[in-house]
């Protein structure tokens, strides 16, 4: 299939773009360099990857914050930018972009689109010299009137605050407990000590470790908390015909979309605490795929913390409801296991980078490119955002054999 | 009770959540938004009646008795004003009339804080609430 269909329903994407370039920069803390610097570093490394130039690019999805499409086309030289959207969900906007990318790509609005994002996101809370600080920050998202004017009084700054509501009712709920929270975050390590960038990779972690760490706000222990990190990840998307007369093996995306809960703006005042964006997100890009997530040869998932990634597990159908808990304990997640999940070492292990350092490894395993962390055959995976109160994004990838 | 000192938070919000913070300081009490057509208690207040669209709303005060139904020990002082008291709880309560909400609990023992904890809701001079423990932390 190579174009945009519409049969009984609305113009799907499936397997009309790809993914072509994938490209980052190093992860660390205390960067020289502006995020808008480090994002043009990840473009240009994608635009190589794909043995493209930044003249073919005609669309730019920027991430909420620190620069802007129009920024990056006058700094890499896009003649005619046709098509820009941003996407505003949090850690969630990175896969949404990806979406939107192959919206434009599969409808004829853009060619060639680069998804980008970057951030400080370990220095702009650590100002000190040598350590430049944007001149825009992070642009409002859907929560943040009622976290600054609701949360910040009572106390509550901090996503794990924040998700501590929904983190302790899926617990209550099925019974969660530090055991399957530190298999979470012990696979994530491991996992990033095959990965040469990952900011963890020469940081062992034992279960010990883990249950000694300190609470950072109940039940959320520090190694249940993903990284700060400064760096930037991009990916470019066209057409899948276009992509089959390029360099790299084809990844497609065959499907996507996105869901919020309700309301996505507040946590406290929901009816359900466990029904997320990706909740109703997954069914959508599942059935637009026509593929089941019990096929899924690997996935990237966003963890933020290791209870969400859990919790989206169940949300995007990998496990039923409360089985999650059985699954990571049982070593699934682990490489060699039923279904390896963040293969990198994830925004555990590897760093955060909104991510799309997610979208990256799953494009490099579908390409038969991840190194010593490869799952043999791998043909079929999905990648997860999680941000602001639950909001979620999920794109489906399959090796275009 | 609770003899930690507590800090008189300033809330510096801006629209409807300043105007539920001038309400509940006039009042002297725990105030909650409420569609002046349906009659359903809101909260976050919001500009329209997600029920009935209804666009009359006011502030009225409420019943401030309600249960935890979960909460979460902070043990890293995330914010400056909260430095002095960690740990400390932040709870979503449930009112008895319904309405829930994200609120600190004043507690010297929050640790001992179990879901279903009886509380009552008081708030500052500012309007800012927090929650006081009524009976027995335990489980109801």
């Amino acid at each position: 299939m190579n174009g945009p269909v519409s049969v009984n329903g609305p113009v799907s994407v499936n397997g009309a773009a790809a993914i072509v370039g994938v490209g980052e920069t190093p992860f660390f803390r205390g960067s020289p360099e502006l995020p808008v610097e480090l994002m043009l570093d990840a473009s240009l490394s994608a635009l190589a990857d794909a043995g493209l130039d930044a003249s073919d690019v005609d669309g730019i999805c920027p991430p909420p914050g620190w620069t802007s499409a129009e920024e990056l086309a006058a700094n890499l030289g896009v003649a005619d930018l046709a098509f820009s959207v941003t996407s505003s969900m949090g850690g969630a906007s990175s896969v949404a972009a990806v979406r939107n990318a192959a919206m434009a790509v599969a409808t004829g609005m853009a060619e060639c689109v680069l998804v980008v994002v970057g951030w400080n996101g370990y220095s702009w809370l650590r100002p000190r010299e040598g350590v430049p600080m944007p001149r825009h920050g992070l642009a409002v998202g859907s929560a943040q009137d009622v976290v600054i004017d609701l949360m910040v009084p009572q106390g509550a700054l901090s996503p794990t605050q924040f998700y501590a509501p929904v983190a302790n009712h899926y617990c209550a709920t099925y019974g969660i407990d530090e055991r399957h929270t530190a298999a979470v975050a012990l696979s994530a390590r491991r996992h990033a000590s095959l990965n040469p960038l990952a900011m963890m990779r020469d940081r062992p972690l034992d279960l010990e470790s883990y249950l000694a760490s300190p609470m950072v706000s109940s039940p959320f222990r520090l190694f249940d908390c993903c990284l700060e990190t400064d760096g930037a990840a991009a990916v470019v998307v066209t057409s899948t015909e276009r992509a089959r007369d390029l360099a790299r093996p084809v990844v497609s995306i065959l499907g996507a979309a996105e869901g919020r809960p309700q309301p996505a703006d507040d946590v406290a005042s929901r009816a359900d605490l466990l029904h997320v964006g990706l909740t109703t997100a997954a069914g959508r890009a599942f059935a637009m795929a026509g593929v089941s997530p019990t096929e899924l040869d690997v996935i990237g998932v966003y963890d933020c913390f290791t209870y969400i990634a859990m919790l989206q597990l169940e949300a995007m159908g990998v496990c039923g409801p409360g089985e999650a808990g059985d699954w990571v304990l049982s070593g699934a997640i682990d490489l060699g296991g039923a279904m390896p999940m963040n293969t990198h070492g994830g925004l555990l292990s590897q760093g955060h980078v909104w991510g799309m350092n997610h979208v990256v490894e799953m494009v490099r395993q579908l390409r038969g490119e991840a190194g010593a962390a490869q799952v043999d055959g791998a043909a079929l995976s999905a990648v997860t955002g999680w941000g602001d109160f639950g909001d979620g994004s999920i794109i489906v990838l399959g090796a275009d054999r | 009770m609770s003899e930690r000192e507590w800090p008189d938070v300033d809330p510096g919000a801006a629209g409807l959540h300043a105007e539920w913070y001038a309400a509940n300081a006039q009042a002297g009490r725990l105030t909650i938004q409420r569609c002046g057509e349906c009659r359903q208690w809101r909260h976050p207040s919001r500009y329209r009646c997600a029920e009935c669209h209804g666009a009359v709303r006011s502030f009225e005060v409420i019943d401030p008795a309600g249960r935890v139904v979960n909460h979460t020990v902070t043990h890293r002082p995330l914010h400056p004003s909260f430095a002095a008291v960690v740990p400390y709880a932040i709870a979503v309560v449930e009112l008895d009339e319904g309405p829930r909400m994200l609120v600190v609990v004043r507690s010297d023992h929050p640790d001992a804080l179990l879901p279903g904890a009886r509380v009552e809701i008081e708030v500052s001079e500012r309007g800012v609430p927090h929650a006081l423990l009524t009976g027995s932390s335990v489980r109801e």
